[in-house]
């Protein structure tokens, strides 16, 4: 691990699935830039667990729907990351025939663009360092589709797409990228999910916890998973097995 | 005789690939000439940039064919520092 990989930038990391791999990212020693949207407090008390396992965190707010220079600001005043864990999204669901233009751009824009820009932002510095992790959250959703949720799956597929093709450009520099691909998580964006019948069709019979959708995503993180390289991991609980 | 900034960009070259300035002309091309694979081009231009602590414009770097063309833009990039500094 060099230098640089000592830093790891989360994104939508002030709560959920974000805030469960910024903990376990400094669980394993790694410095972390807690990127979060609109959550302030959430991004602060994320900052004091990982400041707790004894590295440094800070809390760096921006809007990716507006663009991601805040977050590649925060990168170069740390010197480069080595860890990139693009976690943010958002949702703004509904039918087809009703989704206006803007409610499938701005999905696009978070959670696929804003991976791809930051992707590139942070590639220079690994390619230099010759070490690089890059794990793109998308969803099970962008695997099967979902009715309801055309631009999120949309985007999510996109990151599959990104992320494979990334994989093939950078993986001769020890540099690697993954996705992983969460079923239903209790989060906050899963609780206005309707519980009838989804249960059934989960064979582990519960919904995933954040922190297991974490342990995924730190293993794909470490030196020791340096031979997995433009994968899609599911964590689903047997979803869609 | 090499100007500075070509010499500093030749030892940048030779400390990361190995080539000796001396296989260095204006009109090699970095990738046929020098044999650098496009990664390869994008981790010399980073290491050019912290070398004299300059950002090359994204579009600007993609039309970097030749050692020479790297050297005018690094010569670019250093006068439009001066003049904003």
């Amino acid at each position: 691990m060099s230098e640089d990989a000592r830093w790891a930038l989360v994104t939508g990391a002030s709560k959920g699935i974000g805030a469960a791999v910024a903990t376990a990212l400094a669980a394993q020693g790694r410095n972390v830039l807690v990127g979060y949207g609109g959550d302030a407090d959430g991004a602060a008390a994320v900052v004091a667990a990982c400041e707790e396992a004894g590295v440094a965190a800070r809390a760096v707010g921006a809007d990716l729907s507006a663009g991601t220079e805040a977050l590649e600001a925060a990168v170069e005043d740390v010197g480069g990351v080595g860890i990139l864990v693009n976690n943010a999204g958002i949702t703004a669901d509904g039918l087809v025939f009703g989704m206006d233009d803007d409610a499938f751009g701005r999905v696009l824009e978070v959670n696929l663009t804003a991976s791809f820009r930051l992707s590139r932002a942070v590639l220079r510095r690994m390619l230099r360092a010759r070490w690089g992790r890059i794990v793109n959250v998308t969803s099970v959703v962008g695997l099967h589709g979902n009715a309801g949720q055309a631009n999120y799956a949309a985007a999510k597929a996109g990151m599959v797409g990104l992320t494979k093709s990334l994989a093939r450009e950078v993986g001769k520099r020890n540099i690697t990228v993954n996705a992983v691909a969460p079923g239903f998580i209790a989060t906050a964006m899963t609780s206005e999910l309707p519980a009838d019948g989804l249960l059934d069709r989960i064979p582990a019979g519960r919904l995933g916890e954040a922190e297991e959708v974490a342990a995924a995503i730190a293993f794909l993180c470490g030196d020791e998973a340096g031979y997995v390289n433009g994968t899609v991991l599911q964590v689903d609980g047997g979803l869609f097995a | 005789m090499p100007t500075d900034v070509s010499a500093r960009i030749a030892e940048v070259i030779e400390d990361l690939f190995g080539v000796p300035a001396d296989a260095l002309d204006d009109d090699v091309t970095l990738q046929d000439g020098l044999q650098l694979d496009s990664l390869s081009v994008v981790e010399l231009q980073t290491a050019v940039e912290d070398t004299f602590d300059i950002r090359l414009a994204a579009e600007d770097a993609g039309t970097v064919e030749t050692y020479g063309d790297l050297v005018a833009m690094v010569g670019q990039a250093l006068r439009r520092r001066t003049r904003s500094a």
